[in-house]
């Protein structure tokens, strides 16, 4: 199944390179297998997949691939095949370390397993691992809990996210039904900014919303998606942006892999029909980041520049502490961090 | 056709008592239109009135019926709008006729609407022929609605005719009671001509349909007319009636009921109750009754987007055309920008207008809370008239205000008399009598500032008794009362849109609810918003939306991007439905708040 799966990518990237030849030639700078549970494929198999995109592309030799984790799907011998094959970075979806808040949501990994992933991708590469704050019931001790154990591991890279809560998941299911709560946005902020101050404390730069790594060890991968660099998904619903353009893989499996088999590409523009809309989403993307977006650069790419274009609204934003300007960098503080999403709806 | 073979007869219902349906039943009888044909509530014919179940527009529609005599028949059912806020049309269309149908449901009884409108055809001299409908219904009491109808109305009820617009029963009977009980209209054929409008329409290939009945007289294609309020002439190019399309004629003479159409562009000078005449052969006197129709309600109109000011302009006088009894001029609000001001029969007519623009039209509009004339007049002895709140005077300089009293009719089942009597108290009602009819309704008589109707006072007397009270008004006259002006601050600055005159008395409960509605629908922000309602520069109430401190998606990467879009797009979406005063994003509702406001 899963070598089967190998194969409809590699015929898609066969058929993407044919389509543009000077996409042939730019050196691949770092490779994501992630989506699904791509730990369940064994080491042969993502050697044969590595030696592919080796043979067939131009990999740059610092080349960083990362490959998706779940905890319980692979043994240490699998993950030093991994490492062996080409992979360098191991995201672990640990989620918590809390076992009675994975089972509420009927996650099928235990905390043995996490423990056990960590220690032996800490062996085979550079570990990136993930935590979830804000589980329905989930105290602010239980977090801060989170955070310590996590750092008895000493990943170099965390990513902490807040849950969120959709409809048509377990959680967002009882939260609609009034049968669960979500964290009050107090109770939010100050998840949020304990996590940022915890991990600095221990070293780590908080450099995207919900990214924090050692020096010099920042996913370049997900660098890439905020600083608006070019990207090619391959896989049914993947999404790929080639600027100016983005792309969506068709999201039905069958559909999308029996068009791959009968050697086309299943793929649409999914460009946004609004230029401004084009133009704020990216700039959304890039003040996720601590460092912040270069306006100069932005106005260069997009034809917009946001100082002018967004006077007044970027003086209140600064007035108010929620950006900062300096050069032609601009940044989102803290709190503006936080509020996002509302800053770029003020800008809309 | 010779006119005692006419007869001119108008259905009088309240909302829901299936007048409309009766008139389909009555056309399929005289086979103007087949059944297959027929869609529901023919005579209904804007989407807006099929859906509120009320007609905005009178339509006039002529049935071929022979009757039982033998003999042939020509009736005219000529329709009315069904609606307080249109009780000068209603009186014009019910001058044409000589008869009325007075339909009462049969589980529901007499209302208060039915009421005013039989009064207008008393007044008219009409007959009147009472028909029960739904008696298919459960809970139907024929007998105790006939007992109804003799105590408020004070007619013969004995005569009438027990039928189901449904089920089509009695639709026979009715039309035979036409013919027998409504007499043909009287007139003069040889006399100069003299025919009633009593609706118009405007058509954007031809112009305007005037709608006539002919009371004296004769006109025929080509002759030259003359309107005789308006003083002007022109020549008719088509004269028809409706069957229920258009249908031409050669003439039309005393007794029948049709359409002209003269090459009129505007609409305006084809006033409901007017006379047409002939140009070379003038009646001595226009036909009594007519008066101009002034608008009573007014409200500001402005874009959600300035851009769409053009659009907003060329909508509303379009719709004008359309519709002489709306005004508009105008006008500009330091908090909306530029806008109209304009001028409604009363609340319902307001909310089509507005519904129209949106729908018809494409429009987002803004709003701002109705408001009647008030008539001021200063210490300097100068006298003005304001229909918008913004533009009263200085406190200082006020001598004295009037508004503007109705008298108001209220028919509800004793069980809520408390509850609607302590509503009319809370709006500064004066009650003048309570009268028992029938054991099962009672008539409640009410003096109130039409200011305080405005301001949703429907909507609360339907929700104080649960739907079952129904009510009519007629103007009154011009009281003193001590108004003051309450503003809203939004962020430290005096929002003009959302001013509205209160009592003083109420001004201190008025400001606090309206700061607390405004808090509940300006939803949080990015910034803090903070809402104080004043009078004269003192604060009563003071409230703030929070802003949002915490939202931010939390996973972004390639993916998301475009998922996130769709949010992006909702919010674009969800902005152009707001309006920004400073920097803050104010929803529609916002502006129509104060009638939302408990009292």
């Amino acid at each position: 199944m899963v070598k089967e799966w190998f194969d409809i990518i590699r015929r898609e990237m066969l058929l993407w390179a044919d389509l543009d030849d000077p996409n042939r030639s730019r050196p691949i700078t770092t490779v994501y297998i992630g989506g699904g549970t791509p730990s369940l494929a064994d080491d042969e198999t993502i050697w044969a997949f590595l030696n592919f995109v080796r043979s067939e592309f131009q990999v740059e030799p610092r080349v960083e691939i990362t490959i998706e984790m779940r905890p319980g799907t692979a043994s240490g011998q699998v993950i030093e095949g991994y490492a062996r094959a080409g992979v360098t970075r191991f995201s672990v979806g640990v989620q918590t370390f809390n076992q009675s808040l994975l089972d509420s949501a009927g996650r099928g990994h235990t905390v043995q397993q996490s423990h056990d992933m960590l220690r032996q991708t800490a062996q085979a590469g550079i570990v990136s691992a993930d935590l979830i704050s804000g589980w329905p019931g989930q105290t602010f001790e239980q977090w801060k809990a989170d955070l310590s154990e996590m750092l008895s591991f000493n990943p170099p890279h965390i990513s902490a996210y807040e849950m969120t809560f959709h409809t048509g998941t377990p959680f967002g299911d009882r939260i609609h039904n009034g049968s669960i709560r979500p964290h009050d946005e107090e109770c939010r902020i100050a998840f949020f900014e304990e996590t940022s101050r915890m991990l600095a404390r221990a070293g780590y730069e908080h450099y995207e919303i919900s990214n924090y790594s050692c020096p010099g060890l920042r996913s370049r991968h997900n660098e890439n998606y905020w600083k608006l660099g070019d990207y090619i998904g391959f896989g049914a619903g993947a999404h790929s942006f080639v600027f100016p353009h983005r792309y969506l893989n068709d999201n039905d499996i069958e559909r999308y892999a029996s068009t791959i088999r009968a050697g086309r590409l299943f793929r649409r523009l999914s460009d946004s029909a609004d230029h401004d809309l084009f133009i704020l989403e990216n700039l959304q993307m890039a003040l996720r980041l601590t460092d912040g977006a270069d306006l100069d650069l932005f106005a260069n790419r997009f034809g917009m520049d946001v100082r002018v274009a967004c006077a007044d609204k970027l003086a209140v934003l600064i007035e108010q502490g929620l950006a900062q300007l300096s050069d032609s960098r601009m940044k989102l503080t803290m709190s503006g961090m936080m509020r996002m999403d509302s800053i770029i709806e003020y800008l809309l | 056709m010779d006119q005692s073979y006419i007869r001119n007869f108008s259905i009088i219902a309240h909302i829901d008592h299936g007048k409309s349906t009766l008139a389909d039943r009555l056309m399929e009888r005289t086979q103007v239109v087949s059944a297959r044909e027929m869609r529901d509530q023919l005579l209904d014919s804007m989407d807006l009135e099929r859906e509120r179940g009320i007609t905005i527009k009178a339509q006039a529609v002529r049935l071929p019926y022979r009757a039982r005599d033998g003999q042939d028949y020509e009736l005219n059912l000529i329709d009315t709008p069904g609606h307080v806020d249109f009780t000068y049309e209603v009186s014009r269309s019910l001058a044409a006729c000589e008869g009325a149908l007075l339909v009462v449901d049969a589980v529901q009884g007499v209302e208060a609407q039915t009421l005013a409108n039989v009064y207008l055809a008393i007044a008219n001299n009409l007959e009147i022929i009472p028909v029960i409908n739904k008696i298919d219904l459960p809970g139907a009491d024929p007998e105790g609605v006939k007992q109804q109808i003799e105590q408020i109305i004070g007619i013969d009820a004995s005569q009438s005719i027990l039928a189901s617009a449904k089920t089509g029963e009695g639709a026979d009977e009715i039309l035979e009671a036409v013919v027998k009980r409504v007499p043909p209209p009287g007139g003069n054929r040889e006399a100069p001509l003299r025919a009633l409008i009593f609706d118009s329409k405007y058509d954007t290939f031809r112009g305007v349909v005037t709608y006539v009945r002919v009371v004296d007289g004769e006109m025929s294609v080509r002759d030259k007319i003359r309107i005789m309020a308006s003083q002007a002439d022109y020549e008719t190019d088509e004269l028809g009636y409706f069957n229920p399309k258009m249908f031409q004629t050669e003439t039309l003479s005393a007794g029948e009921v049709g359409y002209i159409i003269a090459s009129i562009k505007d609409i305006a000078s084809v006033r409901v109750g007017d006379t047409v005449t002939l140009a070379r052969r003038p009646a001595k006197e226009p036909l009594h009754g007519y008066k101009p129709i002034k608008p009573v309600v007014f409200s500001g109109l402005y874009p959600i987007n300035s851009d769409d000011y053009g659009n907003v302009k060329d909508a509303i006088e379009k719709l004008k055309l359309n519709d002489s009894s709306f005004f508009y001029e105008p006008e500009i609000s330091a908090a909306l920008g530029f806008g109209f001001r304009c001028g409604y029969l009363g609340l319902l007519h307001m909310e089509i207008v507005q519904e129209r623009l949106e729908r018809e039209f494409n429009l987002s509009l803004v709003t701002t809370a109705p408001s009647v004339i008030y008539k001021i007049t200063k210490r300097n002895g100068e006298a003005v008239e304001i229909d918008n709140p913004t533009k009263m005077p200085d406190a200082g300089h006020v001598e004295r205000i009037e508004e503007p009293y109705i008298r108001a009719r209220i028919i509800v089942p004793p069980a809520y008399v408390g509850s609607v009597m302590t509503l009319c108290q809370a709006r500064r009602g004066i009650h003048k009598s309570m009268h028992y009819i029938a054991d099962k309704r009672v008539l409640l008589d009410y003096e109130l500032p039409l200011g305080e109707v405005i301001l949703d006072f429907y909507d609360k007397l339907k929700s104080v008794s649960q739907g079952y009270a129904s009510f009519d008004y007629d103007m009154l006259d011009y009281r003193e009362s001590d108004m003051v002006k309450l503003d809203i601050l939004i962020n430290g600055e005096l929002v003009d849109a959302l001013s509205v005159l209160v009592h003083r008395a109420n001004s201190y409960h008025r400001g606090r609810a309206l700061a607390e509605k405004l808090k509940e629908i300006v939803p949080r922000q990015l910034f803090d918003v903070a809402i104080q309602a004043a009078i004269g520069g003192k604060i009563l109430a003071r409230e703030t939306v929070k802003a949002l401190r915490k939202n931010v998606t939390a996973k972004c990467y390639g993916g998301d991007i475009t998922r996130k879009r769709k949010l992006l797009e909702k919010q674009k979406e969800g902005k152009r439905r707001m309006k920004q005063v400073g920097r803050v994003e104010i929803p529609q509702e916002a502006f129509m708040a104060v009638l939302r406001v408990e009292s």
